[in-house]
């Protein structure tokens, strides 16, 4: 689906829907060996890469969210599907698992995020007791299963962020291989590592759900991928890159766009807005054409989707045929259509003041901010800024996680609310009727980190402020960084707007944080032990010669070391020999 | 114990002992010396050294900056339109520049009357910033000069900003009325602003009045508040792309053909204005801003284009800004290599903390020694201290007592406009004068041991406030130990009661000193005013420091020596 934005910024997401063949689903016991638990499958479209490692760790749901960017609420609205696809910065990864109790989940857990590691060149194989949570408000997200899970089992949820990984080209790799075309045709072509991440924002969203067939037999299960790739792509600067290369060289004194209005000669210039009259298409933007229908034959296996306002956009259809180049009008502000031939395609935009008329943007319907304050190494504050610009009263759940070494003071907890008029304050959640229900799981050093949801329902136009704050803790030696690092990420906080069934209708997330903590200079100890060690050894030295040594003079010295060391005993044998050697002189002439 | 125990014996045969002790004033003073010509002989070959930038990652100059050609027609074309806006109220001007950013695509904001517009890195995570501020008015003119060409470079930087992709740190930018709307902006930033962009890492103040599209040199300022000071790798990345620019950079003042000499007075001249001015940081009425960044882990300084003609133009102006953000952008951790201590002698020597340290090591000797030399030059003192010390405990107390009362009430009545700043030195010098002259006799009745072992504490008192003081803030311990000089060599029996007592006793009065810098130093700077609003306004710890510190002292010396006995009792 491809829909430009205001500022000449272009929303393109791809979105790609696998199901296995049914297969049963069994709890995968880790003491039997493999042979016994599995027979031959067939997957079909479906990855046979991942589709083991879902097993083996008996998750029943996976969710993987490779997000990168700051989302421009006031200029491109609501989150894209939702903001159900989108993650927080970073990586996310959430799983549903079968366990007999909460160990064996934890230990699948862990297979799981090694596995998917690997898979997926990311670093989560960090992931740990001290990171993961065990979110709530999931649980009624869950219900859609249909899966009865093994008597005496039951299913954790279970979720982990790593806020400082950075997405790369070397995340979609892997996420390509996971589709059947390989990237190679269908809307896939189109995505190139380059393209997709020189972007604005961009995200990647890959969930594996278990759907079961809940009349006939319980275990048997299709596996349900759902890939999208989400980005907003600067379309001036994409069209800058493949007209001058990357440098932000400067513009032509003649191609410089003057404000007539305003001084304007060879030597001066009042530079006018970014150019609306623009004429581009996909091809230039991704750097290549769709390559046909995913699938040769299917007719129905691609579509593409387009949103203009095409009272102010021209957009034309190009097929790329052997015979030449077709070029086809779309007509409608909001269309879609199968790519049903193997051809190459490309759609064409032009505007004349595109830069302002675009498809209706949908409003956010809830804004949520998230600072740190104060400046100390020892402790600090946190700053969330929930509003709801709406007309209607909105149920949410406030999810956020933070790390044990930030010790959170929940009594220095001051909530306030401010509408456009007036503000008041109360201290702690108690005295507050919006905050209906608090989930609070306290940190334990090293072992787990706080967990905090609350359940707010905040009446329309009202921002809702809270703050509180946390000491930082000293860590340990080998829990510094080795490399030079910005500081320690904060995982991004999830709002999740809950419909009456209590499930999540909208998602957005605060940016993540960085936390610094006191960090010794690690070349510090070397330093001290170095000039202890020189100090003491001359202090020592100098020191003791001063309280020992005795001034004697050369015949003193003699005389007394007559007696000692190995002259003495030289001298003792010397005057035994001697003692001998004039026993046998003496004796000689009495022989004669 | 052969060694020591000879030496001992020597000391003791030769009768050492007395004889150092007579001549402990002699010490005190050649240490004043001593500790005076440590500090101008760093500016002897050999003592200083030369600057490097520290952390590999900063790799200024490396990069080419683009913000030439016909960016050079877009400045010109925003600083006409910034030209119009100089007769309009505050408010206005925001309202025209927010406006400009809001095409350009930023995030704009205010706090107060301050407008802030953020652009949110590509791709960024959002958690770290660099801010550009550019004041409505330069700091350092005598009639607030509209800083027309800052603002319009820093909108055409903005629009260029936004063309690159290769931001790793948000960028703010900023536009206070004054230094302290700055530091209010500040603030708020980082306890109740809303939009806000991530810690800040580096913050660079630019002003760039009417200079036209020339301007001669740039001048660098870096003084922050209490004695904090931006890390070298800053200023020596801006001064080394401001060389590879083929600009001169000034700090301190320097001008005309001092920018390109390096000689001893050059350096001497450069070290002592520095600690000059970081004493003033804070106090005086124009600031250079970037003291407004000091205590939250910002690294900030302020760049301003001097002179208008040539041989560096306008862009080159904004060059130096891109390539220093693009430089901290490189940074993968907060700036922590290189020297957040040290005495700038020219932009490219310095000498760090271990070389001028000892200088304010030997101030504070003077007054360890001179407290001594009170207590054991006569052995009474020390036979009556047993009697004394409750008596001195209870004086102690009252004279620390009442600075903090003083400390306390006089920036009161200055903000609440009861008193004008100016008259508060010139009432503490004639006050506390006319007390000391004017005590009645009947009240002289301190004996000799009981003021000795007083003075004793009081000058022990300096030398422990100098030792507190002198990593953390060098430029005012010492300054401190200079104005208190005057009392290390004050007797409190032989100089009673004379002129030369009362006239050393008046050098030390911090509020002459006060008086004297505010009226004569630096006049029209606005020192009082500065001095005694600064800790509430600016957080700026001269004023509690001085009087919570120093003025305890002096003022107990001060009157030990008023209510000692003329008469020797012994006669």
């Amino acid at each position: 689906m491809v829909k430009p934005l205001p500022r000449n910024a272009l929303l393109a997401s791809f979105d790609f829907e696998i199901a296995s063949e049914p297969i049963e689903l069994r709890y995968w016991n880790s003491t039997t060996p493999e042979q016994e638990q599995y027979g031959p499958e067939h997957f079909t479209f479906f990855s046979k890469a991942i589709a083991p490692i879902i097993q083996q760790s008996n998750a029943r749901e996976l969710h993987l969210r490779f997000t990168q960017g700051w989302w421009d609420s006031d200029t491109w609205g609501a989150l894209p599907k939702n903001g159900l696809k989108s993650g927080g910065t970073g990586v996310e990864v959430l799983a549903v698992i079968e366990a007999y109790d909460v160990k064996e989940a934890q230990r699948n857990w862990f297979r799981l995020s090694k596995a998917l590691s690997g898979f997926f060149c990311a670093s989560l194989n960090f992931i740990e007791p001290a990171i993961t949570t065990y979110p709530q408000y999931k649980a009624n997200d869950i219900t859609s299963l249909h899966y009865i899970q093994k008597p005496g089992n039951k299913l954790y949820i279970l979720r982990a962020a790593l806020p400082s990984e950075p997405i790369c080209t070397e995340n979609l790799t892997p996420f390509l291989k996971l589709l059947p075309t390989r990237g190679k045709a269908g809307i896939s072509s189109l995505l190139d590592g380059h393209k997709v991440f020189d972007s604005l924002w961009h995200s990647m969203a890959v969930d594996v759900t278990s759907v079961c067939d809940d009349t006939q037999d319980n275990n048997k299960c299709h596996l349900r991928m759902e890939q999208s790739v989400t980005a907003i792509v600067d379309v001036l600067r994409s069209l800058r890159k493949h007209k001058e290369g990357g440098i932000p060289r400067p513009v032509k004194g003649d191609e410089l766009r003057c404000d007539p209005s305003k001084t304007h000669n060879p030597w001066q210039c009042f530079p006018l807005d970014d150019p609306v009259d623009l004429k581009w298409n996909l091809g230039t933007i991704f750097g290549r054409n769709i390559k046909g229908q995913a699938f040769s034959g299917n007719i129905r296996s691609s579509i593409l989707g387009l949103k203009v306002d095409s009272n102010h956009w021209k957009t034309q259809l190009v097929k790329h045929k052997k015979s030449g180049s077709e070029r086809h009008d779309i007509v409608g502000n909001s269309i879609a259509f199968y790519l049903d031939d193997d051809i190459e395609y490309d759609v064409s935009f032009e505007t004349a003041n595109g830069g302002i008329n675009v498809a209706p943007i949908e409003k956010p319907p809830i804004l949520l901010s998230r600072a740190l304050t104060g400046y100390s190494q020892d402790h600090g504050g946190l700053r969330t800024e929930i509003t709801n610009p709406s007309n209607s009263s909105m149920d949410f759940v406030y999810f956020e996680t933070l790390p044990w070494f930030m010790r959170l003071y929940l009594s220095s907890m001051v909530v306030s609310f401010e509408n456009e008029t007036s503000s008041y304050t109360i201290a702690g959640i108690d005295g507050s009727t919006h905050i209906k229900d608090i989930y609070y799981k306290p940190a334990v050093d090293r072992k787990r980190p706080a967990q905090i949801e609350l359940s707010i329902s905040l009446p329309p136009k009202l921002t809702l402020l809270f703050s509180y704050e946390f000491d930082k803790s000293i860590l340990l030696l080998d829990e510094y960084p080795p490399d030079a690092n910005h500081g320690f990420a904060i995982d991004p906080a999830v709002i999740t707007i809950i419909d009456d069934n209590k499930r999540g209708i909208y998602e957005v997330r605060s940016t993540s944080l960085v936390l610094s903590l006191p960090t010794p200079d690690f070349s510090m100890p070397y330093n001290v032990i170095i000039f202890t060690c020189t100090v003491m050894s001359l202090a020592f030295g100098s020191l003791y010669q001063l309280l020992v040594k005795k001034v004697v003079t050369e015949e003193e010295f003699e005389a007394a070391s007559v007696d000692s060391g190995i002259k003495g005993l030289v001298s003792r044998v010397k005057s035994k020999l001697g003692k001998r050697k004039r026993d046998t002189v003496t004796e000689e002439p009495q022989k004669k | 114990m052969a060694l020591a125990e000879a030496v001992l014996r020597k000391v003791h045969k030769l009768g050492l002992v007395p004889k150092i002790v007579r001549l402990l004033p002699l010490m005190a003073a050649a240490m004043v010396i001593a500790s005076i010509g440590s500090l101008m002989y760093l500016g002897v070959d050999g003592q200083y050294r030369n600057v490097y930038i520290s952390e590999n990652a900063l790799m200024p100059s490396q990069v080419m900056s683009y913000f030439r050609e016909s960016e050079w027609n877009i400045v010109r074309g925003y600083r006409e339109e910034v030209s119009k806006l100089e007769d309009e109220d505050l408010l206005v001007r925001c309202a025209v520049v927010e406006g400009w950013f809001k095409k350009l695509g930023y995030v704009t904001s205010y706090y107060d009357d301050t407008l802030y517009a953020i652009l949110h890195a590509p791709r960024g995570d959002d958690t770290e910033a660099m801010v550009l501020t550019v004041p409505w008015t330069i700091s350092k003119s005598d009639d607030d000069e509209f800083n027309e060409g800052a603002i319009a470079i820093a909108v055409s930087m903005a629009r260029y900003f936004k063309r690159m992709s290769i931001w790793s740190k948000n960028i703010i930018f900023t536009f206070p009325k004054d230094a302290q709307a700055l530091r209010d902006w500040v603030e708020a930033y980082h306890t109740t602003l809303k939009d806000t962009a991530g810690s800040i890492d580096a913050a660079i103040v630019i002003e760039y009045g009417k200079n036209g599209d020339n301007f001669e040199y740039i001048e660098v300022d870096y003084e922050g508040l209490n004695g904090q000071l931006p890390n070298l790798d800053l200023i020596n990345t801006l001064t080394n792309i401001a060389y590879n620019e083929g600009i001169h950079t000034s700090i301190q003042g320097t001008s005309g053909e001092e920018l390109v000499k390096n000689t001893y007075g050059t350096r001497i001249r450069t070290l002592f204005y520095g600690l000059a001015n970081l004493v003033l940081t804070g106090l005086k009425r124009k600031s250079g801003g970037c003291e407004a960044f000091s205590g939250w882990q910002i690294q900030a300084i302020t760049i301003r284009a001097k002179g208008t003609k040539g041989p560096a133009d306008v862009t080159q102006f904004g060059r130096l800004i891109d390539s220093t953000f693009r430089s901290v952008n490189n940074l993968l951790e907060k700036f922590h290599q290189s020297f957040f201590f040290y005495l700038m002698l020219s932009p490219k020597n310095f000498v760090s903390i271990g070389t001028y340290l000892p200088s304010a090591v030997l101030m504070a000797l003077v007054f360890a020694l001179s407290s001594l030399n009170r207590l054991i030059r006569d052995p009474k003192t020390v036979e009556n201290i047993s009697n004394n010390i409750s008596n001195a405990i209870i004086l102690y107390t009252c004279v620390v007592a009442y600075s903090f009362m003083v400390g306390e009430l006089l920036p009161k009545a200055v903000l609440s406009d009861l008193v004008s700043a100016e008259v508060v030195p010139i009432y503490g010098m004639i006050f506390f004068l006319l007390v000391q002259i004017a005590m009645p006799s009947k009240l002289r009745t301190f004996q000799a041991p009981y003021a000795e072992f007083l003075h004793a504490i009081f000058l022990f008192h300096i030398s422990m406030l100098i030792i507190a003081l002198l990593i953390v803030h060098f430029a005012l311990a010492l300054f401190i130990a200079l104005i208190a000089l005057p009392l290390a060599f004050l007797s409190p029996v032989a100089d009673n009661n004379t002129f030369k007592g009362y006239l050393l006793i008046f050098l030390a009065n911090p509020f002459t000193v006060v008086f004297t810098i505010d009226k004569y130093i630096v006049p029209d700077g606005g020192i009082a005013y500065g001095l005694l609003t600064s800790y509430t306004k600016l957080q700026c710890w001269t004023w509690p420091l001085l009087i919570w510190g120093y003025f305890p002292a002096w003022l107990g010396i001060a009157f030990t020596h008023c209510l000692t006995g003329t008469t020797d009792p012994k006669k």
